[in-house]
């Protein structure tokens, strides 16, 4: 953790992180309007000190909607993306580690997964459940894993036939330990550079379902819906779509700027290099 | 006996199953206490695969492989971890490049052991490396450091037998003359028995007691470093031995 903090790019994108989650928790306290507090002869304003990113279609502000926005976008994109983590990682581990006919159920399987457009799934999914933000980061992260696990299966492949891998079997090492701290250090790389992108692409996934009127439920937003609602007007009111676009960009830079540092922090020869 | 293979025969298939590579066929041999075992071959004689079955890394087909009388499929994890331990060709790759070399040795022992580091001290002092490299990481040492290191991990473990696969392949003259003295180091202790592959035969002549030539998986002389160098019926043999005679001179 000390190593972390020493990187400056570490530490930019923890305060970034840290700066959402505070205005998510702090949301009531930071907006200046409600979030869906409406104002029919203030509609499509353009960004003004009264409205620093301007209004929508329905005269709301857009500033505060986005503020509320950020408790959805950020829960959506952390918890579906811990899932996709958790069971893309053991599976992937697993499969690549054992070999054999554990490897191929779990590949066939993931193989099936795979074979589902994973949009026309969640969409499916989510129409026979109900339609609300929580089932859709499960639904989300249900679905998604199965390019990590993938992933991680090929570079444990490689991994395992490592010497160390052998030797640390031949100390009698329990799987469980070796999985731990013989593994996922040598994985962290890709593992990390593939979970910035997911929290990004589950944000926008989570807009696009926003879009079709099966994510968050009116008046509540969040950032890819009110990406989505602004594309009708983006010739005549660009903040709609260029704010909240701009807040998803700093966001998913933020975990890869975290995921780029924790990368190195697991890398002794980088730091070795960098002095 | 320490070892004894019986019959021991492994093929290796393709993928698709319909070839198969006889890597061992029908190899039997012994080896009694406080004997080094030198097993030499050229590339793919089975000489690793043999070594890979006596340290439970690869399942054999057929035959029978004991130690110490017991079956090897027989031990305990852990137990097993202090009757054999290998070291491998490549010390590069033989330590987690992600942890301290301390880290790895400390692996070695047992969780709640109290005096570690003394333990890891003793076995340094033995490979003659200095203490102060802890807190170092894997890629801060040479590939002769590594490969002592990688020797005293393996024996802070106090193995029966103690398995080195080419230890001498990929490192330089130094290197390789300093890896040899502490072998002999070792043997004098005799609490641990090595086994130990090589294609140089010098080198096996001159640390074992007895010698395994194998050659496309079968055996084609075992016996004693004497019986080697004045049997010379065997081409095989006659070929080795006068090759090392050239390279001498």
């Amino acid at each position: 953790m000390k190593k972390l903090l020493k990187n400056k790019f570490a530490v930019l994108g923890i305060s970034i992180i840290a700066l959402l989650i505070l205005a998510a928790f702090f949301a009531p306290v930071i907006s200046p309007y409600g979030q869906s507090e409406q104002n029919l002869y203030q509609r499509l304003l353009p960004p003004s000190s009264e409205h620093f990113f301007g209004t929508d279609d329905l005269g709301r502000d857009v500033f505060s909607r986005m503020i509320y926005g950020s408790r959805i976008s950020l829960a959506v994109g952390f918890i579906s993306v811990f899932i996709i983590l958790f069971i893309g990682t053991s599976l992937g581990i697993i499969s690549g580690y054992f070999g054999g006919k554990t490897d191929s159920v779990i590949m066939r399987f993931t193989d099936i997964v795979l074979c589902f457009p994973t949009f026309f799934l969640i969409l499916l999914i989510i129409a026979f459940l109900e339609p609300n933000i929580f089932n859709v980061m499960i639904v989300i992260g249900l679905t998604s894993w199965p390019g990590l696990a993938r992933l991680i299966r090929a570079e444990v492949l490689s991994l395992k036939e490592r010497e160390f891998i052998s030797v640390a079997k031949m100390m009698g090492i329990d799987n469980l330990k070796i999985f731990a701290v013989h593994i996922l250090p040598n994985i962290i790389s890709p593992l990390m550079v593939y979970a910035s992108l997911a929290i990004g692409g589950a944000i926008l996934t989570e807009s696009a379902l926003s879009f079709l009127g099966l994510g968050v439920q009116p008046p509540m937003s969040s950032w890819g819906q009110i990406l989505t609602s602004g594309k009708d007007y983006i010739y005549i009111a660009w903040w709609l779509s260029v704010f909240p676009g701009i807040a998803i960009l700093i966001t998913v830079l933020a975990f890869n700027l975290i995921g780029e540092a924790i990368r190195d922090v697991f890398d002794p020869k980088e730091e070795y290099v960098r002095k | 006996m320490l070892i004894s293979v019986k019959n021991l025969t492994k093929n290796y298939k393709t993928e698709s199953g319909k070839v198969t590579v006889g890597a061992l066929k029908d190899v039997s041999f012994e080896i009694e206490k406080r004997k080094v075992l030198g097993i030499i071959g050229e590339s793919g004689s089975g000489k690793s695969t043999l070594v890979r079955i006596l340290s439970r890394l690869e399942n054999f087909d057929s035959g029978s492989v004991e130690i110490n009388g017991k079956d090897i499929y027989c031990f305990g994890k852990k137990e097993f971890s202090r009757t054999v331990q290998m070291i491998f060709q490549n010390p590069y790759a033989s330590f987690n490049p992600k942890l301290t070399v301390g880290y790895s040795l400390s692996e070695a022992l047992e969780k709640n052991c109290k005096n570690k580091k003394e333990l890891i001290m003793n076995k340094l002092a033995l490979v003659g490396i200095d203490e102060d490299i802890l807190d170092k990481y894997p890629h801060q040492f040479s590939g002769g450091q590594r490969q002592r290191l990688a020797i005293a991990r393996a024996l802070l473990k106090e193995p029966d037998i103690l398995i080195a696969d080419e230890p001498f392949a990929s490192l330089d003259a130094v290197s390789q003359s300093i890896i040899t003295d502490i072998f002999i180091r070792i043997k004098k202790d005799k609490k641990t028995n090595i086994v130990f592959i090589t294609h140089d035969i010098s080198s096996a002549f001159e640390i074992s007691d007895k010698i395994l030539i194998l050659k496309n998986g079968n055996i084609v002389k075992y016996g004693t470093i004497d019986d080697i160098k004045n049997d010379r019926t065997n081409d095989y043999v006659n070929e080795l031995i006068e090759a090392d005679y050239l390279l001498e001179q």
